[in-house]
């Protein structure tokens, strides 16, 4: 090889290994720009996750405060279970408030994408006065279980309906809705050190965001002697074109019927559950006292037909005769063949007597009725037979009145002169002092506008 | 030709290595020496500097994912159940209490005296509320009223009662009042009878908030 080759060779193979570690050298640095790119990035996560993680503490107490309302929201919200049960519960509210059901169908409700909650609905269709719904309404939306209304309508009841069954029976269509939560597994969630500790710190935190779901509760506390406004509440006139009673004043009147009969149970409970005969006695006592001015009231009621609003009418059958019916016959049967007691006995002579002060005589015979058929029993009571012979006796008195009453007596005119017996015409004939008019009844005397009658013994006058 | 030297070896001029030879090889020596410890430098040097700061970060961000990773679990479960949370308030916010509502329209119903100020009654109810496809707006409830009177200012004492009782709160007032006589019956008391509507609209939530 000659010096040239040589040289050349040496040149070649010099620059040839310096291009070479010249690659190596540049690749070597794309490699440590890269490392250094990968490195710098890696910071900037270092800053974001330090950034991120600083917040974990407050993330953690938040997450541990919204665990704690999801066992409110599933205290609230029912589940899968309770939904299935949500038509027992809507059976049972319906029976507890009267009001009839008349369908039932579930609404389809299609279940909307990322939504929190499963949403159940029904249409309901329903039978009951105003506060049989109210009753119905307060027990759906004071479940335990969320349920809303978004939705009703009420059709108010004839006139003619009410009237004819005593009750109103409007028509109400009635939407029901609720959501479905399921609490998810425990095994789901995060694992956070120290949970029942932090949760305990967090206490106050965790009750105010609930008391922030909480639902407002209404306290309803029943009809209160209010009318329905569902009801027409006009009247029938009476005969004089006027009507005695508001309808107010004739729902206070029974409200108030209503409020003594249960009183008057309340002391008949009493009464059965005495522990010794003295304390039936004096409960007994009581009751016979309740039970002598309050049906006095209902006879007196009863007479005038002073209750013409027909809810009010059907409130009386029902929640006051009807009961007072009841008492009276478990007396009855109580007091199996002793009789009446000396204070009923009292009582409805005292009745009796007020009646025949009020010259309703009528009412004197309805208060009779309560002890005949039981006076036998007592008759040879020494200590009750004095009130048996006055109860008679004003019995006898009442009915001798009222049969006076029906004998048809026309006065033509009487003639009173000085020195001469009076005379008068009665029924076109010409009688005087003594001389009978009919069977049992005489003339006792004539004035000038009553001629006094002797019937069975009882001195009756008949003005003209 | 062909040159022989005869001379014996120690005679023998001495062959050295050409100056330009020389020369070359030494500037491919040099040129590499300083390439091959600029690479050394790189490699040994900044390479491994650079490598073992990555490697620091590294450790680094391996010491903080797993509580990075608690986080974001911690926030996928935080937004599930903020969403359930708000889904709830929503719900219980637009609730409103129908019992309550229809209980304050029996007490202005009832507040009018038998007649003195008012005697009302209704034919029906119809009872809608956002969310009800056949609601507008925030909802609203009509009624047909019924006054016994044949003062048609009745009306207006009711609608007056019922703009100025709790009933109301969750409502806009009331339409001023209109209606028509509907019924004479000689038979009732009383015996004239006005109809009119009683349409009010909700509030909206934030409204009623």
């Amino acid at each position: 090889m000659n010096e040239k080759k040589l040289l050349t060779g040496i040149i070649a193979g010099g620059l040839a290994l310096a291009a070479g570690i010249g690659a190596l050298t540049y690749y070597e640095h794309q490699e440590i720009e890269l490392t250094r790119a990968e490195a710098a990035d890696l910071r900037t996560k270092i800053d974001v996750s330090r950034n991120l993680i600083e917040g974990t503490g407050a993330l953690e107490r938040e997450v541990i405060v919204l665990r704690e309302m999801t066992e409110f929201i599933k205290d609230v919200l029912p589940d899968s279970e309770n939904v299935n049960n949500l038509v027992r519960t809507l059976q049972r509210f319906s029976e507890d408030s009267n009001v009839r059901i008349r369908g039932l169908k579930k609404k389809d409700i299609a279940k909307e994408k990322g939504a929190a909650f499963d949403h159940v609905a029904y249409t309901l269709t329903l039978e009951a006065d105003s506060f049989e719904l109210l009753d119905f309404l307060y027990m759906a939306e004071s479940h335990e279980r969320f349920i809303r209304v978004p939705r009703f309508k009420l059709t108010g009841a004839k006139r003619k309906q009410f009237e004819e069954d005593g009750y109103a029976a409007h028509r109400v269509q009635m939407d029901l809705e609720t959501f479905v939560y399921e609490a998810p597994n425990a095994s789901e969630l995060v694992k956070i050190e120290g949970y029942d500790r932090k949760r305990d710190l967090l206490i106050g935190e965790i009750n105010r965001r609930r008391m922030g779901l909480a639902l407002d509760k209404y306290d309803y506390r029943g009809p209160r002697g209010r009318r329905d406004p569902w009801v027409d509440p006009r009247v029938p006139v009476a005969g004089d074109g006027e009507s005695a009673l508001t309808v107010q004043e004739q729902m206070d009147i029974v409200q108030d019927l209503v409020e003594r009969t249960q009183a008057a149970e309340a002391q008949w409970d009493l009464t059965r559950g005495a522990e010794n005969v003295i304390a039936e006695m004096v409960a007994r006592a009581d009751l016979e006292d309740m039970l002598a001015t309050l049906e006095e009231d209902v006879r007196r009621i009863d007479a005038e037909a002073s209750i013409r609003y027909v809810p009010s009418q059907r409130r009386l059958q029902l929640e006051v005769n009807d009961p007072l019916l009841e008492l009276r016959r478990g007396l009855l049967n109580s007091e199996g063949g002793r009789g009446p007691s000396v204070e009923k006995l009292r009582e409805v002579l005292e009745a009796m007597n007020r009646h025949l002060v009020a010259e309703e005589y009528d009412l004197m015979l309805e208060a009779y009725r309560l002890v005949d058929g039981q006076l036998s029993f007592v008759q040879n009571d020494p200590l009750r037979r004095p009130f048996v012979d006055e109860l008679n006796r004003l019995q006898g008195l009442a009915r001798t009145v009222m049969e006076f009453d029906e004998i048809q007596i026309v006065v033509g005119g009487v003639a009173i002169l000085h020195g001469v017996p009076s005379a008068a015409l009665v029924n076109g004939r010409s009688v005087g002092v003594g001389d009978t008019v009919g069977e049992e009844l005489y003339i006792r005397e004539i004035r000038t506008d009553e001629i006094e009658f002797v019937f069975r013994g009882v001195i009756l006058a008949r003005r003209f | 030709m062909i040159h022989i030297n005869l001379l014996p070896e120690e005679y023998r001029r001495k062959q050295r290595t050409p100056i330009k030879l020389m020369l070359a090889v030494s500037g491919a020596v040099a040129v590499n020496a300083t390439a091959v410890a600029f690479w050394g430098w790189t490699a040994f040097g900044i390479a491994a500097e650079v490598q073992s700061e990555f490697s620091v970060l590294q450790t680094e961000m391996d010491g903080l994912s797993p509580q990075v990773a608690y986080h974001k679990a911690l926030e996928g479960e935080s937004k599930v159940y903020k969403h359930r949370e708000d889904t709830l308030a929503g719900i219980t916010a637009k609730r409103i209490s129908w019992t309550q509502k229809v209980d304050e329209l029996i007490d202005v119903v009832n507040r009018g005296g038998d007649g003195q100020r008012h005697l009302v009654w209704l034919d029906d109810l119809n009872v809608t509320q956002e969310g009800d496809k056949r609601s507008k707006g925030a909802g609203g409830l009509k009624a047909g009223g019924h006054s016994g009177s044949d003062k048609f200012a009745q009306v207006a004492n009711f609608l007056e009662d019922v703009e100025n009782s709790p009933f109301i709160t969750d409502f806009n007032p009331p339409a001023p009042p209109e209606g028509s006589e509907s019924i004479v019956d000689e038979e009732l008391m009383p015996a004239v009878v006005w109809a009119f509507p009683l349409e009010l609209d909700l509030k909206t939530a934030e409204e009623r908030q």
